[in-house]
């Protein structure tokens, strides 16, 4: 078999890559930075890739890209610290964490759930990139015969999907995608040349800048709903010893089971596009918990209850990487801020990316073993560490991350209209948080958006116009009735919850 | 609760706007072309179009159901928040990244007003000292420190 040999050769070259002194370097960071937001209820890794992504303009591609991965992954592992320690989930994919996490952690076995979690999150993560490392080049080669149709139809699937089955109204997400492409529109015309909602500012024809957008709506906005708002728990235990972190024969038993159906998990719902890390820990706790013999013991410290949704968000996030590196296509929020960070660096995303970048892609891979590693070291006996960290005041970390996010975005041009273009996404962010609609679609739309416009320009250019070459190629084809059988369901399901509440509002008024 | 949901009808009349407004600057002022040739104005009037469309369907049924009331306008932290980034734009170009680093500081603090006077200027010292120290040595960025440029 030739994948296998390619494999070989494949695994030295980002081997080599990884492991220079600089791609180390920065994936130490990157994971520690992960993890230390990954700890902090409030700060997530949306937030913190988004921050860093001015710092990815003075790197060179592979160490920017290693350490935003980095933090994407680290912060999964920190997430579920906090839902242990404090009942709040330090990540959003680490929510279910707390239904039995916290309950160990009363019981005074926080150390075990600390410890336990780790190592579902590195068996999770691990089985993850083989996965990666197996499949990408088959999705590569699959790709290599793939149309502009092709893509432009994996691109609606994608932005639908990530609309719709993200929490939230489906029809806001997809009016929140529809006008992230619009503002993906705003610049010279890529073709003609042509300015379009530029308002006259000479500052807008390179387009609006994607470290803007992001910053203003997952750092600037953030902050200012959060100064008040943000709650904080008690630590319910401050000393984890060595000792205290040995699971028990029966711990280590319970867990095996859990781990490996989760990391399937996991690793499916990954690369699917919209759906991802919160989904995938939430369907691996339902799961387990239908399956177990004692589905009473949930929610009351459950080590299954724990294991089973930390492998599969980590599984999910390595496998998150494929459908964006091999294809092009990112299935969330943070997978278009890597390849937004990938084209800043003048890379096109796609399967070209992988043959003609092997050390960027192998390299990439390869650090996260490395990472994942570190991860380990980190989260095993440096936890008292991330535990301390638990206690730095809010109060005392928005400022920081104010006065990170306006030289970081600074120092890309030096311009003071970057500056006023992030506040002023800020403040949109701030208004659609309170209209209830969600920034994340309207990135992955930004970012997507002008892609999607230049290969349906030319797939109507190859067609002459017609339309139905979406319909008459067979892949496209099945691409577009997924689509479309998608959209039916979510309405559909919009419809039934209309009535539900219509009905109950009916109900209400009888008794009354 | 009110009776209807004000959330919805005003998020549809948004879009509405900035749909309708996308579609008229695309289809009056860009060429729109052939499908075959797609003028710069294409895509981006289908864009107006659907987003027009998506708002009147968020604001229909908002007009006849009740609605739950807004959450609190965070006035304070809003105003501290956004003034202070626009009072570093303006302070940045002008005297430096320091004095804008204390700047973005004290507005900030000003947001939640938890910290004194003393604890905030030891704030932005140790903030200061850190983005230098991640920028200019670390990364190499050439920003100037400290500049006179009124």
């Amino acid at each position: 078999m030739s994948i296998f040999s390619d494999l070989g050769t494949n695994l030295s070259i980002g081997l080599t890559t990884a492991l220079t002194f600089n791609n180390l370097f920065y994936c130490f960071i990157g994971v520690t930075l992960g993890t230390f937001v990954g700890v902090l209820p409030g700060i997530g890794a949306l937030a913190a890739i988004s921050l860093l992504l001015p710092v990815t303009f003075h790197l060179d591609a592979t160490a920017a890209i290693v350490m935003l991965a980095g933090v994407f992954y680290g912060a999964s592992y920190g997430g579920s610290t906090a839902s242990i320690l404090l009942n709040l989930p330090g990540t959003p994919s680490s929510a279910v964490a707390c239904l039995d996490g916290y309950p160990m952690a009363k019981q005074g076995r926080a150390g075990v759930a600390l410890f336990m979690t780790a190592m579902a999150s590195f068996i999770g993560g691990s089985i993850g990139i083989i996965i990666m490392m197996l499949f990408s080049p088959m999705i590569v080669d699959a790709a290599m015969h793939f149309g502009p149709a092709e893509y432009f139809a994996m691109m609606v699937l994608g932005l639908i999907a990530a609309s719709t089955i993200s929490s939230g109204p489906p029809l806001k997400g997809i009016a929140m995608v529809t006008l992230g492409i619009l503002l993906g529109m705003v610049g010279l015309d890529l073709e003609t040349g042509a300015p379009r909602f530029t308002f006259d500012l000479l500052e807008l024809s390179d387009g609006v800048s994607l470290v803007a957008v992001a910053m203003g709506l997952f750092g600037v906005a953030e902050v200012i709903s959060a100064v008040r708002t943000i709650q904080r728990g008690e630590v319910s235990s401050r000393k984890i010893t060595f000792k205290s972190m040995t699971p028990t024969r029966d711990d280590v038993r319970r867990s095996v089971g859990p781990i490996l159906r989760a990391t399937g998990i996991g690793s499916f719902l990954g690369a699917l596009p919209g759906t991802g890390g919160v989904i995938a820990s939430f369907m691996s706790y339902a799961v387990e918990k239908k399956i177990s013999r004692e589905p009473e013991r949930f929610g009351k410290g459950a080590i299954e209850g724990i294991v089973a949704p930390e492998a599969a968000n980590n599984a999910a996030d390595q496998t998150a990487f494929i459908p964006t590196f091999t294809l092009g296509i990112p299935g969330n929020v943070v997978m278009a801020l890597m390849l937004g960070a990938l084209m800043i660096h003048g890379i096109v995303p796609g399967p070209q990316l992988v043959t003609n970048n092997p050390e960027l892609f192998w390299g990439l891979i390869m650090s996260f073993w490395i990472g994942n590693v570190m991860l380990l070291v980190l989260n095993i006996p440096m936890i008292g560490v991330w535990v301390r960290v638990l206690a730095i005041p809010y109060h005392l970390l928005y400022p920081a991350v104010l006065a990170f996010i306006c030289i970081g975005v600074y120092s890309i041009n030096n311009t003071a209209f970057d500056v006023m273009l992030v506040i002023f996404f800020g403040m949109i962010g701030y208004f659609m948080r309170m209209l209830d609609f969600q920034p994340a679609p309207l990135l992955l739309g930004f970012v997507l958006g002008p892609l999607m416009e230049e290969n349906l320009r030319r797939t109507l250019l190859i067609s002459r116009g017609d339309f139905m070459v979406f319909l008459e190629r067979p892949i496209s084809a099945t691409i577009m009735v997924m689509t479309a059988a998608l959209l039916v369901w979510a309405l559909w399901n919009a419809l039934r919850e209309h009535r539900a509440a219509k009905e109950g509002r009916l109900r209400a008024a009888a008794q009354e | 609760m009110y009776t209807r949901d004000y959330r919805d009808i005003l998020g549809g009349l948004v879009l509405i706007a900035l749909g309708g407004g996308a579609f008229l600057q695309a289809t009056l002022e860009y060429p729109l072309g052939t499908l075959r040739h797609m003028g710069p104005g294409m895509f981006p009037s289908w864009l107006g179009a659907i987003l027009a469309g998506l708002g009147l369907l968020i604001l229909v049924p908002a007009l006849f159901r009740p609605g739950a009331p807004f959450d609190r306008f965070e006035l304070r932290p809003f105003l501290a928040v956004l003034g202070g980034g626009v009072a570093f734009a303006l302070v940045v170009t002008r005297f430096g990244m320091v004095p804008a680093v204390v700047v973005i500081t004290v507005f900030s603090v000003l947001a939640d007003n938890k910290l004194g006077i003393v604890a905030m200027l030891v704030l932005s010292a140790v903030l200061s000292a850190l983005i230098v120290a991640i920028f200019s040595y670390g990364l190499g960025v050439p920003l100037q420190l400290f500049r006179w440029n009124i």
